[in-house]
């Protein structure tokens, strides 16, 4: 069903109240606010150790106006799965179960769980935002972290290109596997909604801006999001186990095509993160792009 | 009036098995590991069979089943598991998220050896190393009480004044893959033993949302530890009640269900033992008393909640103590030894203790063993 | 019914960074005579600070100030630039 502006105000009722921790112009707090607001009336969420256990509240009361269980860094899908097969016994196999966790968790030290989860085709959906850090302990490299990108521990650029989870809950049987990025909203909560209807285990990833992290303005952080599909650097795609093929997302469809992209540099230059970066790490932080491409156009 | 039972030979793991079987969990999570395999394959089982209509999610490591457990447990649900050694080990933080979380769940621990080197045999190393997680710890000596204690474990966990996951433990190959005889109810009174969980401690509820585990302040951290202090407290007569009722329907007991003594007070010496040791120690206090000396012993059953009560009683009627531990703490002694000697000096009862660690790395235990200790210790 | 334990519970609550208003060093200001009503601006806003607008009843998009923590997006994706960052204190 398409998503439109108008729809996106017609939440059940706020899953995010005002006055929550995230930083200003984060797009893991814009994501929820819509993501989940388009369920709130029935969902429980599972949120393993990221920025959401931090940006949802402390002390007197929580930001997450859902039934949210906080877990252990690699825990969350198997606490999804045990919340999903118990609401089963329960005759409500209908809540939306859905993990909301960073590239931390499901990237790195949660991916044995994740894919643990995937393999048995557990009923919950896994949105992993990624800000291509650790985010909540101050931005350390992560899996996700890209070529070239200086993080507290690659202080002179990252020498690995990114892990790319979405590759990998494809060849382990997913139900259906999304990327999406807060530029385009209506096309995420599109595939956050889509995802839902469907049984199974689903991910999507959703590519977000992290100011703080990234050294950029956070006036910036949709341009930059959006500026990450226009390079090709965050492919939009959608991949379904039943038919075994990619669909490329409207808004990001021509950018498949090489010489429809944006120079890489107008996107790395508005953050601080790949300020020095060479010649040679834009060189691969290109060919790494287009590596994603190429599996991506396997399933065309 | 005692229910029918039967008298079946099996291993302690089929008795555990056994007993998560009549009391229906709804949601079992099954990872393998030496010498625990069997409960869960025997589950898997029961369900395939149709005996037992569960949610059995086969995870991929400890660390996901127990969190499978805590979300079934979240969502208000029966639910169960069992794990040894390294696998006790690789969920260590989501045990003491449950313990901390207040979260009923099952999980017999069947005890093996720490790595390294690989060792399959028993020593209660492993469960030791969470005797501060706020679990409660019971011992079981033999394949009968292991399904007696699985049972209790339930209604022990699952009661809201409670509200603490326990681990049922027991010597790995002694005992897990051990046939011996055990008295089996049949499943309906067993069931009518335990019951249904109808009250759950927690419950998610989509119409009343409420966030488990956020950031917390010292004041609320602190006040939610207090509780679990107090729920342990209470967690012994919660032991004692339900052993008693237990007895009652089912015509066994253990001691008081804390503690369990052998022999007659004001013995020259008592030997103080947990698991299998203990059964072992009855052997060996009948061959010292045909020898003519004055020997005791007390098994202690609950490590967690700490019977003091009950050990600092024993200990005012009896002159010398010979606690034998089958686990260390490296730097001071072994755990069981150490707790009982701090609660003697705390109660200012001044009976000697002498502490031995036997039975590490699986090493044999035979009563022959623990006559030598008693007769030592008797001389010093 | 027995009381249950006490465990890390927490429940929804507005304003549990407190004013978050209070984080700003630029606060946005529109222009009600360039404000097109599309409502893009509310979209994007990370901390729901901004009142949509509505068409039918001629009204602009009004903001939160308690709640807004002046990240400026809003002025950034306004298709008319009807939003300015005014500093803190102007």
């Amino acid at each position: 069903m398409p998503v439109t502006l108008k729809d996106l105000m017609n939440k059940p009722k706020d899953a995010i109240l005002k006055g929550h921790f995230a930083c200003a112009g984060c797009g893991s707090a814009l994501s929820f606010r819509h993501a989940i607001g388009s369920v709130a009336d029935d969902i429980i969420l599972v949120v393993p150790a990221s920025c959401a256990s931090v940006y949802q509240g402390s002390g007197k009361g929580v930001a997450f106006n859902v039934p949210t269980i906080n877990t252990a860094f690699a825990a969350s899908d198997a606490v999804a799965s045990g919340i999903s097969r118990a609401m089963k016994r329960k005759g409500k196999a209908d809540t939306n179960i859905v993990v909301w966790g960073g590239d931390g968790s499901a990237a790195d030290i949660g991916i044995a769980t994740e894919i643990g989860a995937c393999d048995r085709q557990e009923n919950i959906l896994h949105v992993m935002y990624s800000n291509n850090v650790y985010g909540n302990t101050g931005g350390q490299r992560s899996g996700d972290t890209m070529i070239g990108a200086r993080t507290s521990t690659t202080p002179k650029g990252n020498k690995t290109p990114r892990k790319m989870v979405p590759f990998i809950m494809m060849a382990n049987n997913a139900r259906y596997v999304a990327t999406a990025s807060p530029a385009f909203m209506e096309d995420l909560v599109e595939k956050f909604q889509k995802a839902l209807s469907l049984d199974g285990f689903k991910f999507i990833q959703i590519d977000i801006t992290c100011p703080p992290n990234w050294r950029a303005d956070s006036a910036h952080s949709i341009k930059i999001s959006r500026l990450g599909v226009q390079t090709g650097i965050w492919p939009l795609f959608e991949w379904d186990r039943e038919t075994n093929k990619v669909e490329l997302s409207r808004q990001g469809k021509k950018y498949e095509v090489k010489e429809n992209r944006l120079p890489i540099t107008e996107w790395t230059s508005l953050q601080g993160r790949f300020r020095g970066i060479t010649e040679e790490e834009l060189k691969h932080l290109e060919e790494d792009t287009e590596r994603q491409w190429n599996f991506i156009r396997k399933f065309l | 009036m005692v229910v029918k039972q039967e008298l079946k030979s099996m291993t302690g793991n089929d008795a555990a098995a056994y007993a998560a079987l009549f009391a229906k969990p709804e949601v079992i999570a099954a990872y393998p590991i030496t010498p625990q395999t069997t409960i869960v394959e025997n589950l898997s089982n029961y369900v395939d069979e149709g005996l037992l209509d569960a949610e059995f999610i086969i995870v991929e490591s400890e660390h996901s089943a127990l969190a499978a457990c805590m979300g079934a447990a979240w969502a208000g649900e029966r639910t169960f598991t069992a794990t040894s050694s390294q696998g006790l080990l690789y969920m260590a933080e989501n045990v003491f998220w449950s313990g901390y979380g207040r979260l009923p769940i099952i999980m017999p621990v069947v005890n093996r050896c720490l790595a390294p080197g690989w060792n399959i045999w028993p020593d209660f190393q492993d469960s030791m190393a969470f005797r501060d997680a706020g679990w409660i710890q019971m011992y079981t000596k033999n394949n009968q009480e292991v399904f007696d204690t699985v049972l209790q474990s339930f209604k022990i966990s699952e009661s809201k004044d409670i509200a603490l996951p326990i681990m049922p433990c027991y010597d790995g190959f002694v005992i897990s893959h051990t046939t011996g005889q055990v008295n089996l109810p049949n499943a309906e009174d067993a069931w009518e033993f335990v019951g249904p969980y109808d009250d759950p401690v927690i419950e998610l509820d989509v119409k009343n949302p409420f966030a488990f585990g956020a950031m917390t302040m010292p004041d609320q951290y602190v006040n939610n530890r207090k509780d679990l202090i107090a729920a342990m407290e209470r967690a012994k007569k919660k032991i004692i009640d339900v052993h008693k009722e237990f007895s009652e329907i089912f015509g066994r007991s253990y001691g008081n269900g804390l503690v369990e003594p052998y022999g007659d007070d004001d013995d020259d010496l008592s030997l103080i033992t947990i698991g299998t040791m203990g059964d072992e120690a009855h052997e060996a206090i009948d061959r010292l008393k045909a020898e003519g000396m004055k020997v005791n012993a007390l098994r202690v059953r609950s490590f967690r909640p700490f019977p003091e009560e009950d050990i600092v009683k024993f200990a005012k009627n009896n002159h010398k103590l010979l606690v034998l531990d089958r686990s260390v703490s490296f730097g001071n002694a072994g755990q069981v030894g150490i707790e009982i000697e701090s609660a003697l000096k705390r109660n200012n009862v001044d009976t000697p203790v002498k502490k031995l660690v036997r039975g590490i790395g699986g090493e044999d235990v035979p009563y022959s063993k623990i006559m030598k200790d008693a007769k030592e210790a008797l001389k010093e | 019914m027995t009381e249950g334990p006490s465990q890390p519970i927490l429940y929804p609550v507005e304003g549990v960074a407190g004013k978050t208003g209070e984080w700003r060093t630029f606060y946005p200001v529109v222009d009600p005579d360039l404000c097109i009503k599309c409502n893009i601006c509310w979209k994007y806003c990370p901390d729901n600070a901004i009142y949509p607008a509505d068409r039918e009843k001629d009204q602009p998009i009004k903001y939160d100030y308690d709640y807004c923590k002046g990240c400026g997006i809003c002025a950034e994706e306004c298709p008319k630039g009807a939003i300015k960052m005014v500093p803190q204190g102007e």
